[in-house]
């Protein structure tokens, strides 16, 4: 590979530290989209996941004289700086349950790190395996992951008890991550 | 606890619907044996459920970037985050200075603090005596008998209006904000203090004609002092004082504490023991550092780098503790909260540590603490009572 191109991640992390106006378009192409996508299912809110992003690409540049990455981590390190980013505006959970949040951190880091066709092949696994859920428990389901309803309201929407959501929630995720297992 | 309801607690914690006490158990829970992994792949189960390839304004982001970054390369501004609020400081000064009842400017004016906080109102106690009090939840515009002077309160920020400048010797204004509230203020000459719980703040009504602005403190405020480069501002605490030159800043000294400080966030300011006089021995501070004094340390200060945000952090309602002892943070819970809180645990005071909360639950604050430790506390009526766990 050319050495002088910014496909080849030492020359651009070289530039980045430069500052090169070029070199953080290139990283913009690379990564935005897949940032923006990444941060958008954590946090459920396109604004807030478009911000997010932002801070954290200006965040590498003000700290790019301090940058330190090692072979190949630099989508790791822009990521990471995202998920923090993420986890700041989150403070009280963050301190509060610090574990949980650093399990959850490694758990998205992992899902990251996926290669780009394992992650789609996954995907369409989890779209397929949701249409096969039981049928109360997949409008149930659909009721709070597509149109983002709290338990509580479609406890009242459908007249059944919180812990019926609650109930068909859990199981519609164990079925879910059943069909992952096959490939993690 | 069946593995259904450990499934069905994580699957709350993951849709953001578990409850504290659900938290707990999952914190528990996960810490045992494999339970690591199993929590994992659910959460990247649920990561994929959500994720969805959307498009991007890419460029515009990019465009956006750039302008960003040649802002601050220009402007050199430093911008820190707090949750969603975000600073720049250009040209103002911010300081947070803290300090306890007696004024080094002021050294017969002891008398002046009486009445003592007891209420839960603000009270302005005006050049000519008179005292005017707020609620500090509700908007409010008050004249003074006279009339010369207007205040209003709109939104939690204080200003005053007088009609006529005031004489260069005119006496102070007393402003206290009681235990639980805190309250930002709008000086004459635009300087803008924020006064944490159980802060008094004493000041003139105007700066006119006189060469140093000069207010005291006694608690916790956050200055934002206007440039003025002919006037300078000082801030005069128990300990010591601070003098601005131009810059933004947070003092504590409460009379309880035994540690007095000042933050610099941006800007410069200078600080000298209480006895000292401006052309004395002056120490600069530097922007993000703390200056820290301890009782009877005779006017010795410590410097020492920080990171201001947990300093400022209470600005926005967050409560911030840094490697704390716990003896500290019941004093700053008390403020806050104003409530009583009696510690029969000895050894708990001694034990540090850090946290942020942004809710203002003083029981989700106890139970947190409490999940890093072990003790038992019961509340009646104003007080907590804070106690060794009870023997299982």
């Amino acid at each position: 590979m050319d050495p002088k191109s910014y496909h080849n991640e030492n020359y651009l992390v070289e530039q980045l530290k430069k500052g090169s106006e070029e070199a953080y378009g290139h990283l913009f192409k690379q990564y935005h989209r897949e940032l923006c996508n990444y941060i958008a299912a954590i946090t459920g809110d396109l604004e807030v996941s478009e911000d997010i992003a932002q801070q954290a690409f200006i965040k590498l540049w003000t700290n790019r004289d301090k940058l330190n990455i090692k072979e190949n981590s630099l989508k790791k390190y822009l990521f990471k700086i995202a998920y923090n980013l993420f986890l700041d505006s989150k403070r009280k959970e963050k301190k509060e349950f610090q574990l949980l949040e650093s399990l959850k951190q490694e758990a998205y880091l992992g899902m990251m790190e996926t290669d780009a066709s394992l992650f789609e092949e996954r995907l369409k696994k989890v779209e397929a395996e949701i249409e096969n859920l039981p049928e109360q428990c997949k409008i149930v389901f659909m009721l709070s992951k597509k149109e983002g309803l709290k338990y509580k309201e479609i406890s009242e929407k459908l007249h059944i008890s919180i812990k019926t959501v609650e109930v068909h929630m859990a199981k519609a995720l164990k079925r879910l991550k059943a069909q992952l297992s096959l490939f993690f | 606890m069946t593995r259904l309801d450990i499934r069905r607690i994580i699957t709350k914690y993951i849709n953001q619907e578990a409850t504290p006490e659900e938290m707990t158990i999952l914190y528990e829970w996960v810490k045992k044996g494999n339970n690591q992994e199993v929590f994992k792949k659910l959460v990247q189960a649920d990561f994929l459920i959500n994720y969805q390839n959307r498009s991007w304004e890419t460029e515009e982001a990019f465009k956006q970037f750039l302008e960003t970054i040649k802002e601050k390369e220009s402007k050199k501004v430093r911008v820190f985050h707090l949750g969603k609020h975000v600073y720049k400081y250009a040209a103002a000064i911010i300081l947070l200075v803290a300090s306890s009842a007696y004024f080094i400017l002021s050294k017969n004016s002891t008398s002046v603090l009486e009445p003592k906080l007891d209420s839960d109102q603000i009270t302005l106690q005006l050049d000519n005596g008179e005292i005017i009090s707020f609620d500090p939840d509700s908007d409010a515009t008050v004249k003074s008998k006279t009339g010369k002077t207007v205040v209003s309160l709109v939104k939690g920020v204080l200003s005053q209006n007088n009609e006529t400048n005031a004489r260069p010797n005119a006496k102070k204004n007393v402003l206290r904000v009681p235990f639980g509230k805190s309250l930002s203020l709008t000086l004459q000459d635009g300087s803008v203090v924020r006064l944490n719980s159980g802060s008094t703040l004493i000041y003139p009504s105007s700066f006119v004609g006189v060469d140093k602005r000069e207010v005291q403190l006694e608690g916790e405020a956050f200055f934002e002092v206007a440039k003025n480069p002919d006037q300078p501002f000082i801030v005069g605490t128990k300990n010591m004082y601070t003098q601005v030159f131009g810059t933004v800043f947070n003092i504590s000294a409460y009379d309880e504490d035994s540690i007095s400080e000042v933050v610099l966030v941006e800007g410069s300011v200078g600080i000298g023991g209480t006895d000292q006089t401006i052309s004395g021995d002056v120490q600069m501070l530097k922007p993000s550092q703390r200056a820290s004094s301890r009782e009877g340390s005779g006017g010795l200060f410590v410097i020492e780098d920080v990171d201001v945000t947990p300093y400022i952090s209470w600005t926005q309602g967050v409560l911030s503790f840094e490697n704390e002892e716990m003896s500290e943070i019941i004093k700053r819970l008390q403020r806050q909260f104003n409530i009583k809180i009696v510690n029969k645990h000895e050894r708990l005071g001694e034990r540090r540590f850090t946290g942020m909360f942004d809710e203002e639950d003083l029981d989700r604050i106890l139970r947190t603490i409490q999940a890093h430790t072990h003790f038992s506390y019961s509340k009646e009526g104003n007080t907590i009572t804070i106690t060794e766990p009870k023997k299982q």
